[in-house]
């Protein structure tokens, strides 16, 4: 990786650091003055955001590597140096961090009511913990503002959390922990192993890893990350940590602290050990996929919003996990502007949530209904956040799911990179257990038609049409059904008909976020309105419509150029998918590290062209 | 003053938009007039714009290309917001825009009392701009573009009246299922773009897979399995959009939208553009004789299944909805047997007398206050004498009546579906290699004519009977209606006059010939096979069989049989009872995907959820905790005598290993 330095002005590490400045002038005015406090939390903020304009702005698209890059001496005696740079990767989450921030800050001014001060200090902490971890170069560095976020994300969740914020808090932590845990012990191995002098980076890259050493250390970052994300099954925490949290906590949660695992896997564990992840990556995308249909039919099944709204990030994130898998150029591009989408129109969603919560003090479907009358901008907000989040073609989420996609079909450098287990006797079992669920589901079936059909003549065609299907398969075509499952199975260990598949399954979401999404908009919007205390309900005051407008605007500017975004990170992720490439075919085949050799260098030409 | 043809394009489609936005954003304050006029203003204009392009097109000139801008690039895959402008498309626009003026127009008169007056214009200039973007888009991607956005204005303008929560279920079934149709057009876009390197334009796809392409063999994939999954799921995406078995069951729900919202997306526009993508990427589809002869099948069988229902309903749009699923059905037909010209003929000639259909219900249901049951109409025609001619104008072009359009494009369809008979292609590998059952393919293709004949018959019965129940008989609703009318005004009658005209002369316009550029290849793939009997015969069948439809019609609800139908229905009461409630097909899909879906979801998170993941894994960790510190504790708690017991065991084990 490569390092390069940008001015004299520590610009980053200014952007990083400001928020942290802005807690201790915090802690210095007095707790009496809330609205002093508020204005200088919204400052703060805007400043950073304004600062790293500057960043965008002075970022140079042409180049691959590390840029405005900031580096100190810190703890000399273990080497441990405070280095900070982004690349196209990280610029992205930097701009999403810094832009989210004063809208949730201004978001937060009615939401909470006690303990401003206290408040404002977690927060501005928290974001410069996000921008440090987003930023930092050096494996020390990372995993002091990894921890550094969770301390305030703790204390916002416990303190100003609903009803069980306890048992929310305490399974957040201990989830978290767990995986951190596991990342330190890995980071440390990785220093002994590079001879104990150096944190960085760059130098850790060229440690020399036997396979079994990528595959544990990868497990070590890996479950780090993928708590954080949540992968499906690490996402119980998730729930409960959103509902319980306040609004501006939920925002931030699903805004950004989920974009740190993610990261995490691109930045860290992906590049450090290419072959673990080549190894891996069957199971990490077959866990995504699962996770993508699993959270969008568990939202489905929810009847709080909020917590469908935390359930459908389980999904979009199961997107974004499915494209940093499959490396190739779209996907790995999509996966990361749907980090930015996803935290742009969820963090929207949960604001949405917050504002009618403060109306009527519950987040129950069943206690809304007909708010399209009463609320009719709201509603219509509600609704273009909504169609962003189940992929409207012209709002962002259609760009990020569909380039994902479209290198999900495409196959990318993968085939060169992944390896396929011999499955064994997996393959029979699996087709037996595929041949039975199938006539199961279909029983189940004839039984559900036959108690919820109403009409009796419907009733009992339906029923006994279902049985015929099932004497069917079981006797008549009960071989050949067999035999077609059994190639179908067998056909999922080529690569390119593995991500087929899972790439169809994946895309079934489109049709599963549709109905999630608009059935609790339904449900929520349209119809009479039931209950009386919903008649007076207010529409958007002034300073909610200054919150929501950048979000609206930000998810039609990113769905209708799109360019504007994925130019930025281009060369990072080419050469991100490259060094991959070149790393694990040199080790796997050294016959073909030649002409590997070659590809790179031609990539370094066509990336690092001088400006 | 030079303007540049090829912008003309960008006025076409972004006028639209703009009227959308004025009118979404300060519609309310602007006042109705201003609403009136940047509503039908900038669709007006869009229309004019598109004569023009359609002229210099016409005058021999080359189709052309407008580019808005670079929209996606990533990897290989480069997406430009481009538009495209070539004989089909210039169609489609000119029937999208005009028939859109005028139900802009009649829509004027229609929704003049309505307070949500603004919101409904925005809504319709947002699906102008949307289905502009579906035909004009000069690769799938912008295509999708539109397909989705009209996919949005049909649910927001079905639930428009969204205070009845029947009415936003039914927006809300209508996005779902369009959806699924979605999910096949999407993987059938992301197979395609692998083999076709990223590209999505259609002239490079058409380039890709020209017959030069095949002659050379450089076709980019020759494996007829793979080009039968894309077409056969890009089909799934027509099924959606257009209505057909299975996905039809959100069409006839969509009726609860206001009338002119039926007439424009639910019959004129949006439901024909699973016809319009497949005529688009003919040279696809056309490599695959299996997806062409399922996209057949499944086009007579929807002609027929919804004609058989729309028999027996008794609401005047419930009719008309059946009735468009079914005329879909035959441009499905059509396009089955590769006569992609006559299926746009007809979705042209259907846009004109089924708009005109659906404004005449439209203009009666506001005559008889909301009334929609046509058992409570009848006479009508002393009423609203405009409205009753141009209704019966409609009812005999689609009926099939020769002179009217309807009558010359169904017969191109049933034409080309009795005198083809398919063949492979030589240049394809792969598993279903059909030469040797082109015979059977021709016979195939002779019943599915039969089932459109069929098909026919019902067609010109149940609109003949709608039109003599309600324009006929006594009247038989209530008096208050009869006395007071909502007798419509100019705004709602020139339009009725204008389609009522097109409906006739519509039928002279030569759409095969001018479509001829853009389909020079079907012959080669597709044996002509005019010596069949029924090719020969088809022309008396047909004009046969439409009469007999409107005589039947007249004889059972005017003439001497008129209690025929009553007498059936009683008799045969278990036949009516499955017809009448759609053959039970909405209870079957509730019943077999909605409700395992919702139980699914509850299972995934009362059980795997809360049970397994949260009971087991996560509280269990610190239970093995909990329970290895109590085992440790037993080991180490402190009494003297457990010790010494564990010494003595311990001891003898040792020795006994020892010894």
């Amino acid at each position: 990786m490569v390092i390069e330095h940008y001015g004299s002005f520590p610009l980053l590490t200014l952007v990083t650091l400001l928020p942290l400045v802005g807690a201790v002038v915090l802690s210095l005015i007095p707790k009496a003055q809330p609205s002093l406090i508020r204005a200088v939390a919204l400052l703060v903020t805007s400043l950073t955001f304004l600062f790293s304009l500057r960043i965008w702005s002075g970022f140079d698209d042409t180049l691959a590597g590390m840029q405005m890059v900031d580096s100190f001496a810190w703890i000399d005696t273990l080497g441990a140096r405070f280095t900070l740079g982004v690349d196209g990767i990280s610029l992205l989450l930097v701009m999403l961090t810094t832009f989210l921030s004063p809208l949730v800050v201004l978001g937060s001014f009615k939401t909470i009511e006690h303990k401003e001060r206290e408040f404002y200090i977690s927060y501005l902490v928290l974001e410069t913990g996000m921008l440090g971890a987003l930023t930092a170069l050096d494996l020390l560095a990372f995993y002091l503002f990894w921890e550094f976020m969770l301390i305030p994300m703790y204390l916002i969740i416990g303190v100003w959390g609903g009803k069980e914020r306890v048992y929310a808090t305490v399974k957040f932590f201990i989830y978290t922990m767990v995986g951190s845990l596991l990342m330190l012990v890995a980071i440390i191995y990785l220093y002994l192993q590079a001879g104990a002098t150096t944190f960085a980076l760059a130098d850790i890259l060229t440690v020399e890893l036997s396979h079994t050493q990528q595959l544990w250390l990868f497990v070590a970052f890996g479950l780090a990350f993928a708590i954080k994300v949540p992968l499906f099954p690490f996402h119980t925490w998730l729930p409960d940590a959103h509902v319980q949290a306040p609004t501006p906590g939920s925002v931030i949660l699903a805004g950004v602290l989920l974009k740190l695992g993610t990261y995490g896997l691109v930045r860290f564990a992906i590049p450090l050990f290419p072959d673990a992840a080549g190894t891996l990556a069957i199971p990490i995308i077959s866990l995504s996929v699962v996770g993508i249909v699993y959270g969008a039919l568990v939202a489905y099944a929810q009847q709080d919003v909020k917590k469908l709204v935390a359930y459908s990030s389980v999904s979009h994130l199961g997107f974004v996990m499915l494209g940093l898998m499959v490396l190739s150029q779209e996907a790995v591009e999509g996966s990361i502007l749907q980090m930015v989408n996803h935290g742009i129109s969820t963090g929207a969603l949960f604001l949405l949530v917050g504002m009618i919560y403060e109306r009527r003090h519950t987040r129950m479907i069943e206690d809304f209904g007909g708010l399209a009358k009463v609320l009719p901008v709201f509603t219509t907000m509600f609704l273009i956040v909504t169609m962003s989040s189940i992929g409207l073609p012209g709002t962002n989420g259609f760009i990020g799911e569909f380039l994902i996609l479209v290198g999900t079909f495409s196959e990318g450098l993968g085939s060169a990179i992944v390896s396929i287990p011999d499955p064994g006797p997996t393959q029979q079992i699996v087709a037996v257990a595929i041949y039975v669920l199938i006539l199961a589901a279909i029983i189940a079936l004839a039984f559900v038609a036959f108690r919820d059909i109403e009409h009796r003549v419907g009733k009992i065609v339906v029923s006994a049409f279902l049985g015929v299907v099932v004497l069917l398969l079981l006797f008549v075509w009960g071989d050949a059904t067999y035999s077609t499952i059994q190639r179908g199975v067998n056909s999922l260990r080529s690569w390119r008909n593995f991500l087929v598949f899972m790439g169809t399954v994946a895309t079934s979401g489109v049709i599963l976020g549709a109905v999630y999404m608009l059935s609790m908009f339904r449900r929520v919007m349209f119809g009479p309105v039931r209950h009386i205390k919903n008649q007076g309900l207010k529409d958007l005051s002034g300073r909610e419509w200054a919150v929501l407008l950048p979000l609206i605007v930000a998810i039609f500017v990113i769905g209708v150029f799109p360019n504007l975004f994925l130019s930025k990170m281009r060369a990072s992720v080419s050469a991100f998918i490259e060094s991959n490439y070149v790393e694990v075919t040199a080790r796997r085949a050294p016959e073909s590290l030649e002409r590997a050799k070659i590809a790179k260098q031609q990539l370094d030409e066509i990336v690092a062209t001088p400006q | 003053m030079s303007l540049q043809v090829e912008s003309l394009l960008g006025i076409i489609v972004f006028l639209p938009l703009l009227g959308a936005v004025i009118n979404g954003l300060a519609g309310k304050k602007l006042g109705k007039g201003v609403v009136t006029f940047v509503g039908c203003a900038t669709v007006g204009v869009a229309f004019v714009a598109a004569l023009f392009a359609w002229l210099h097109l016409k005058s021999g000139q080359q189709p052309f290309h407008w580019l808005a801008w670079n929209w996606i690039d990533a990897g290989s895959l480069h997406v430009n917001l481009e538009y495209y402008f070539d004989h089909l498309s210039a169609l489609m626009t000119l029937v999208v825009t005009g028939v859109g003026f005028l139900i802009h127009v009649f829509s004027v008169g229609y929704m003049g009392e309505d307070k949500s007056y603004y919101r409904y214009f925005a809504y319709l200039n947002l699906f102008m701009f949307s289905m502009l973007n579906l035909v004009l888009g000069s690769n799938m991607v912008v295509m999708f573009l539109g397909w989705e956005g009209v996919g949005l204005c049909s649910y927001l303008l079905i639930g428009f009246w969204f205070d009845d929560d029947l009415k936003a279920q039914a927006g809300q079934k209508a996005f779902i299922v369009n959806r699924i149709g979605d999910f096949g057009f999407l993987i059938g876009m992301f197979l395609l773009l692998f083999y076709a390197d990223g590209t999505v334009d259609y002239l490079q796809l058409q380039s890709l897979f020209s017959d030069q392409a095949r002659e050379v063999g450089t076709l980019p994939l020759r494996d007829s399995l793979t080009i039968t999954a894309i077409c056969l799921c890009l089909f799934v995406g027509a099924c959606g959009k257009s209505a057909q078995i299975p996905l039809y069951v959100w069409l006839p729900d969509a009726m609860a939208g206001p009338t002119p919202v039926s007439a424009l997306i639910h019959a004129a526009t949006m439901v024909t553009a699973g016809v319009y993508m497949i005529t688009r990427l003919n040279f696809l589809f056309m490599l695959s004789p299996i997806a062409m002869a399922t996209i057949a099948t499944v086009g007579a069988l929807t002609a027929i299944f919804a004609a058989t229902i729309g028999i027996v309903q008794r609401d005047i749009k419930k009719v008309l909805a059946y009735s468009t699923v079914s005329q879909l059905g035959y441009m499905f037909l059509g396009v089955g047997v590769g006569a992609f010209g006559a299926s746009v003929f007809h979705l042209m000639t259907h846009a004109f007398f089924k708009a005109l259909l659906f404004l005449g219900s439209g203009a009666v249901i506001h005559a008889m206050h909301g009334e929609q049951d046509i058992f409570k109409m009848g006479n009508l025609r002393k009423l609203l004498p405009i409205t009753h001619i141009t209704f019966l104008i409609g009812t005999i072009a689609i009926a099939g009546v020769p002179g009217f359009a309807g009558f010359f494009s169904k017969e191109a369809i049933l034409h080309g579906s009795a005198g083809l008979g398919l063949t492979t292609d030589v240049a394809l590998t792969g598993p279903w290699g059909l030469s040797e059952y082109a015979g059977v393919f021709a016979g195939w293709f002779q019943v599915l004519t039969v089932v459109g004949l069929v098909a026919a018959l019902c067609t010109a019965f149940y609109m003949f009977r709608l039109y003599f129940v309600t324009f006929w008989t006594d009247y038989r609703g209530d008096r208050h209606s009869w006395d007071h009318p909502h007798k419509p005004g100019f705004a709602m009658e020139i339009p009725l006059m204008v389609l009522a005209v097109l409906s006739i002369v519509g039928g002279y316009f030569p759409v095969s010939d001018w479509l001829a550029p853009i389909l020079s290849r079907p012959a080669q793939l597709l044996v002509e096979n005019h010596d069949s009997a029924l090719s020969h015969m088809l022309m008396p069948i047909s004009i046969t069989v439409a009469c007999i439809g409107i005589v039947a019609a007249w004889f059972l609800y005017v003439g001497p049989g008129r209690r025929l139908p009553s007498l059936f229905a009683s008799r045969l009461s278990w036949l009516h009872t499955v017809v009448f409630n759609k053959y039970f097909v909405d209870e079957l899909y509730h019943g077999m995907i909605v409700r395992p879906v919702q139980v699914v979801a509850q299972a995934l998170f009362l059980v795997v959820d809360r049970v397994v993941i949260d009971g087991i894994g996560v509280r269990g960790a610190p239970w093995v905790v909990a329970m290895t510190g109590r085992m440790i504790r037993f080991v180490q708690n402190g009494e003297v005598q457990r010790y010494a017991v564990a010494m003595v065991v311990g001891l003898a084990v040792l020795v006994y290993f020892l010894k």
